[in-house]
Formats: structure tokens, sequence, C-alpha cells
């Protein structure tokens, strides 16, 4: 039994994050309380990306008012897939992904059936607030159905696999791929079961992995092996990360990107407060980067010029 | 810069607060440490009045502080009635008034007496001059011969008192004694009398009524003696047996020769006194604090307030400590529970119900509430409203409840309070969101995790000597405020992320 300041000691040593200097030093200074709504509404976000040339899934339609649900199967019937998502959900709940038709019903990523019924019944729950954040009315969206790209065929069991980058005043500091597990029910939040896996932001290339706080080597569905994969346009996703702070005004934030078979890496949503098992999954400490980050006073430099200082600093150690 | 504000607005908090409570207790003398409990009687006098119809008004006597007594946490329950308290003579009156009295009605009078470590000054002031004399011409000149037979026969104005009070209680009486007191030898009477025969002859006296907290019991008699000043100061003098004492536990409720209730529109009933005996340890403080009048800070202390207010205070000024807690749990050791501060709250509900059967209640409601969740869950009802009708099932499963303990006449139920059933039906609507958004498990483990915080924080919050530390030194809540303010700027780790973040730690395999 390691004595516990013993333990903070090499923690602090290692340079890991802790959540109260985190809220303390990063999240209150920099992420002005006022720019919350820009991350927290989806359908915000997806606005300010569109300006800013992002990449993000195609919107199909949105629901603000109850009164317009009815009207949700003539606004949909037309795709054969679609993602409805509460506007301000958090934690990946309340998302129901589309993938086709059984007869007059909908089916489920999950494989199960849905009615266009209960699929309107979901929607006015969402309306109502049952997945914002506190609880608040809320607005549905439905986009873009995104086709993950076959490189995580193998480490993923169903839902989207995504990948999460923390960009710290214009640059990309860590980064993981997020893969649904069966325990996560296919999302891929780590706290509900999903694994995470580390990437090198050098090489693009996948470290090991967590999973429920300690570190895996496989996928434990499918058991293939999670590190070494090299993430396709890694390098277009740092310029999006890039990006990010200062379209938002936020600092520091959480960029979560989806790499679409066709369409190519997309952003997904941004997160004003990114969890910090990432530093698990990169086995490295995320204050120590953000310290660097600080140091060499960058934030203002091109983006080229950031990503090249995170890749110059960042690369996973055993690379 | 900015933790250099902090930490000089962090010191600058706890050097008030510090030097405030130093001062209280170097000072004024206020003890850090409440002593054991001290003893205490509960006394309650109910007057039933048979209303003409019409304005009633309705008259009795609120005592008063005296040198071995004190009174606190006086209480007047008379619904419907206008309550004014006046002094009078060497009385406080208590005037309840109404309108439109009809029927049957009832005032209770509750307060609670303790008895003073330290003899309080007497403040018992001189009458007057001259005094009410009710004896007729002739009877004061039987007062007068009476009188000076007791005189002759005493040395000082003590034993004079006394073979006077011998002379009217003795069962050999002389005529003179029959004709003033008649068939009435009542003690009541006999007081009376001897007050009249003292101011008759130009002495202060009066005739003096109260209990005896030595006999404790639903319905007690009143009992009755003497005072004279003697020197300067008043004398008492028991009737029974002309001594110049009186019982240890004679405790006085008004003084001359008018009787307990005055009527006017309606007719008494039944009146009745009754006593028990009850073990305090708030009061000490509050009458220590009696002394030192002078001073500002305790004359502006919440000791000064009325009894009922004191009871809220004592109780609200130990929410920063279980605050504070909660603080510690989130942000150094890094737990949470439903809410931010739900379960301080909650275990300010234990306070009505006590704490076992707080948290039975508490868990039976809870996981009824969750359960009607999961019946409504099957409808399909949009969220406020599927809230609402749980709130509602609470409220009626509380309702049933507390019926039902009453049948049995099973005491705790009825404690449940309006404020407990608010924070309960509070925490259901917290707690299904939670199982909403997060899943049962989640829930339920939150739920769980505050139902212990809430149980410590209310042992915490109940216990006496936080209580006191709190309510005598309210400036200590400075200190905690800058403690707080310090664990907000608290950067390093929580505990919890010891464990979460071992493995990296830990050298690379």
């Amino acid at each position: 039994m390691m004595m516990p300041w013993r333990i903070a000691r090499q923690l602090a040593h290692a340079g890991v994050l802790g959540m109260n200097a985190r809220n303390g030093d990063y999240i209150l200074p920099l992420n002005p309380r006022k720019h919350y709504p820009l991350v927290d509404d989806k359908l915000i976000t997806k606005e300010l990306a569109h300006k800013a040339g992002l990449a993000t899934p195609e919107l199909y339609a949105a629901f603000r008012y109850s009164g317009e649900i009815r009207r949700a199967r003539a606004l949909l019937d037309r795709y054969e897939s679609f993602v409805v998502k509460p506007a301000n959900g958090s934690r990946g709940n309340g998302i129901l992904v589309i993938k086709g038709r059984v007869g007059d019903s909908l089916r489920l990523a999950s494989h199960r059936l849905m009615s266009w019924d209960d699929l309107r019944f979901h929607m006015q729950n969402t309306l109502s607030g049952i997945y914002s954040l506190g609880g608040q009315e809320d607005s549905v969206l439905v986009e873009y159905c995104v086709e993950f790209d076959r490189v995580f065929e193998k480490i993923t069991h169903l839902g989207v696999p995504d990948i999460r980058l923390i960009a710290y005043r214009g640059v990309p500091v860590m980064g993981m791929v997020r893969l649904p597990t069966s325990e996560s029910d296919g999302k891929a939040n780590l706290h509900q079961g999903a694994i995470g896996a580390g990437i090198d932001l050098a090489s693009g290339r996948t470290l090991t992995a967590v999973w429920r706080n300690s570190v895996v080597h496989q996928h434990p569905d499918t058991l293939a092996e999670v590190s070494g994969i090299a993430i396709p346009f890694f390098d277009r996703m740092l310029e999006i990360a890039a990006g990010c702070n200062a379209m938002t005004g936020l600092g520091y934030v959480g960029v979560d990107l989806v790499l679409d078979r066709s369409k190519g890496p997309l952003m997904l949503e941004l997160n004003a407060r990114p969890g910090l098992n990432i530093q698990i999954a990169n086995r490295a400490g995320l204050a120590a980067r953000l310290e660097a980050v600080g140091r060499a006073d960058i934030a203002r430099r091109p983006a080229a010029e950031r990503i090249a200082f995170a890749k110059r600093h960042f690369a996973a150690a055993e690379a | 810069m900015r933790n250099r504000h902090v930490y000089l607005l962090a010191a600058a908090l706890a050097a008030i607060g510090l030097g405030l409570t130093a001062y209280k207790h170097y000072v004024v003398g206020l003890p850090f440490i409440e002593k054991a409990s001290v003893s205490a009687w509960e006394v309650e006098s109910e007057v039933r009045v048979t209303a003409n119809s019409g304005p009633l008004k309705l008259s009795m006597f609120a005592p008063e502080d005296s040198r071995e007594f004190s009174v606190l946490d006086e209480r007047v329950a008379a619904p419907g009635f206008g309550i004014t308290i006046a002094p009078e003579g060497a009385n406080r009156r208590l005037n309840l008034t109404v309108r439109e009295g009809s029927g049957q009605l009832v005032a209770r009078q509750r307060f609670l007496v303790h008895r003073n470590e330290v003899r309080a000054p007497d403040r018992r002031q001189l009458p007057p001059f001259p005094q009410e004399i009710t004896l007729q011409q002739t009877a004061q000149t039987v007062a007068r011969t009476l009188y000076a037979a007791a005189h002759a026969k005493s040395a000082d104005d003590v034993s004079l008192v006394t073979v006077l009070l011998r002379d009217l209680i003795s069962p050999d009486r002389s005529a003179n004694v029959r004709f003033l007191l008649g068939d009435d030898r009542s003690p009541r009477k006999v007081a009376s009398l001897a007050a009249q025969i003292l101011r008759v002859n130009g002495r202060f006296a009066r005739a003096v009524h109260g209990i005896d907290l030595a006999k404790t019991g639903i319905s007690v008699e009143t009992k009755n003696w003497l005072e004279v000043v003697v020197g300067d100061h008043w004398q008492e003098f028991s009737v029974a047996t002309g001594e110049p004492r009186i019982p240890r536990g004679y405790f006085p409720w008004w003084r001359g020769d008018a009787s307990f209730v005055k009527i006017d529109g309606g007719k008494a009933e039944r009146r009745r006194i009754g006593v028990t005996r009850v073990e305090q340890t708030v009061l000490r403080q509050a009458l220590a604090l009696g002394r030192h009048q002078g001073a500002f800070l305790t004359n502006y202390s919440l000791y000064s307030l009325p009894a009922t207010q004191r009871g809220v205070f004592r109780v609200l000024m130990t929410v920063p400590i279980g605050v504070f807690v909660l603080v510690l749990l989130r942000n150094v050791i890094g737990l949470r529970g439903v809410g931010t501060f739900m379960p301080v709250l909650i275990a300010l509900s234990f306070r009505n119900t006590h704490l076992v059967w707080g948290l039975v209640l508490f868990s039976t409601a809870l996981a009824a509430g969750l359960l009607v969740r999961l019946y409504f869950e099957h409808l399909k009802l949009l969220l406020v409203a599927r809230l609402g009708a749980i709130v509602m099932f609470v409220i009626l499963f509380l309702a049933a409840v507390t019926v039902m303990s009453d049948k049995l006449s099973f005491e705790p139920g009825l404690s449940v309070a309006l404020f407990p059933l608010v924070i309960l039906t509070m925490t259901i609507e917290r707690v299904s969101v939670i199982w909403d958004e997060n899943g049962p498990a989640e829930a339920i483990k939150l739920a769980v995790f505050s139902l212990v915080i809430a149980a410590f924080c209310y042992l915490l919050m109940a216990a006496q000597p936080v209580q006191h530390i709190f309510f005598a030194f309210p400036e200590m809540i400075l200190v905690l405020m800058a403690l707080t303010i310090l664990v907000g700027r608290y950067t390093g780790y929580r505990l919890i992320e010891l464990v979460r973040f071992k493995v990296l730690s830990e050298p690379r395999p």
C-alpha cells in the first residue's frame, strides 16, 4: 500500500492534471461561461463550424417545438439512415441511430425495431429536457449517419468510434480514439464502458488503451489489438482541433471527431469540460503538456506552426 | 496574483472570526464547551372559557424572571386571539382579545423555567406609596391591634412578620383573627390578609402566587406565600410556618390579590397548570449572557432573540459546517451525492424526524417514489408530467404514513413537518432525473451515498458542542468561509484521483 502523498507526488511529477486543477487553472480562467452555449447546444456548434468551414455531419432536420414533431416522418422518410440527437445532450444520452427500415418500422443500430410513433415520443421527451444538462428545454437535431471508416472495424462493437482531441490555446495537446464495446451499448463514452486508446500526435498511431480505469491492449469484444493503428486523415483532424479555440472563444476544449468512409473527418461536437481519462489512455499527464504550450506562447502563431509544435513536443514517449 | 488575493481574503476572514471568538471567550466569558445538561421545568397553564357571543377579553398573568428562576421560551397558544403582554404593577399581564368569541375556547401559556446557577440580582421594585388597602375601616383597626401585638412579641422586622403569621395560622385563633379571616383559612387568604395587615401599618408587603416545581404533574395546585420589605430587600415568608424562607421549588408567578384569570364577555370553565421536568442544555449560555447586558456583542448576539427564533438559528448556524463537509467531499475527496447541497438539507430534515426514523422514512418514500416512477415509465409520460405525478404520489404516501403512525400512536411519524416533505420530494425528483440520465445503478448509488452523507452531516450538525460553538460564536462561520475559499483555490489532486490515475504514477511497463 503506497502512501497517498507519495502517489500524489508521483502524479505531479508525471504532470497529471487533476479535476480541481482542470477546473481552477484552465476551465475557469479560459472558458468564459457565456460561451458555453456555443458548445452545449449542438445546433449552434454546427452552425459555427459551418461558418468556420469545418466539416460536420449534414443536418437533415431540427425540431424546436413539439408541434413540429408531427412532421418528423414527412421530413425524414426520404433518408435510409439518420441519427437523432438532443441538441443539449450530454454523455451520449438520448441518441438514436436509425440504420434502415423493416416494413413500416425503423431499424436501430442496436438491431431493435422502433415505430415512427416511438420515435416521435422519444423526440417529445427530448424536447421536454429529459436528456439535457439540468433538464431545461431542449431541441432535437437529426443528422447524417456516419459510415465510419473501415480502419476501426475490427476494434469496434456496434456504435461509432470517435476521436477526442484536446485543444488548448489553438494547440492540440492530446488525443484518443474512443471505441464502443458491448458494455457501452454502442456509445463512445468511457464511463459507460467504451475503451479509449491514446494517440501519438506525431505519427497519428494509436497507443495502448484504457478500459474502466485500467490499461488494456485488446478490444474486449473483438479481441483485436487496439494499438499501432494509423488513423487516416489525422493531420486534417489536428487542423480542425487547432481551429476550435478561436472559433468558440474557449481556451480549453475537447473536440470530438468521427472519420467517415466517404466524407473524411467530421466534427461531431465540442466539450467545454473534457474529461481527464484521456491521460490514462495516453499514459501521459496533461498538465505537463498544457504548461509546455503556455511557456511556448504560440497561441497567435499560424495553425501550421501550432500543429508542428504539437507533433514535435507531444509525441508518445515509446514511439 | 489571484492566489494572493484569495489568501489575503481568507486570512482577513479568519482573523476577524478568530479575533471575535477570542474576545467573546476571554473578555465576555462565553465558554467554548457547554456544560452538561441542567434541569428545567416546562410549565403549561391552560384556561378554558365559555364565551358569550360578542367581544371576549381574557387576561392572565405571565411570569417573570426571579432571583432563583429564569423564564424562557415563553409561548402563548390561543388561536384566533390577539395577544399583548403589558406590565401591570409588579406583574406582567397577558391580554388575549377576540372580537367575536363563541363557544368553548382554550388559551394555553407555556414556558420553561430554569433554576439560576447563581442568584440573579433582585429586580423587584418597591411598590408605589400609598399602597392599596382593601380592608374596611373596622378591619383596619383590628389589623392595627394584631400588628401591635406581634410587634410587642418580636425583636426585629423578620420576627415581627413571623409572629404575625403564626398568630394568623395558629389553631387557637384569637377573636380578632377570626374576625378578619372568617372561615377561609386557605394559604391564599392568609397571605393576602397578612399583606393587608402589614400595609395598614405602613409596611411594604404583598401576597405571592406561584407553583411548587418540586411537584410535577398534569395538574398542580398553586402555592401562596408572603413578600415583605425587610431593610432594603424583599423577604419571602412561608404562610404555612411563618418562617422567613420558602421551599426551593417555589416559583413566583404573580403578586397581589388579583385572581389569575380575568374575563370580560365569557365564563371561565376550568383552569389547569401542568409541570413537567425537562433536561436542558441549551439555556445556560443565554442566562450567562444576561449578566453581561452592557457588552455590545452580547446585546446583539443571537441570544438576544426570542426563544423560538433562537431555536431556528441554533439549527441554521450549523448549516455552514454541513456545507463545508460537502465542499471537502467534492473538491478534496472527490465524492458527490444527489444535488450540490441536498445532503445538508436532508440532514436538516432529519432534525424533525430523528435519525433512524428519518432514514427509514426517507428510504421507504424514496423507494416507493422510484417504484412509481418505474411504473410510469411504461405509460410513456412526458418528463415534467411524470415528475409531477411522482411528487403527488410521495405527498400522498407521506400523508398515509403520518396518519397510520398517528393511529398506531407511533410518535415519530407525526413529526414529519412541511420542510422534510419538501426536501423529500425534491430528492426523489433529482434521483429520478439521475435515473433517467445515468441509469438505475448510478441513481441508487448516489441516493444511498447521499443518505450516508446526510446521516453524517446530521450527526455533526445535531452534536451539541457543534451547535453551541456556532450559536455562541457565529463569527466562526467566517473562519469556515475562509477555509471554503481556500478549498476553492485548491488545485491539487482529489483523493479518489490518486486511485483513478494510480496507473500513471507507475513507471511504464
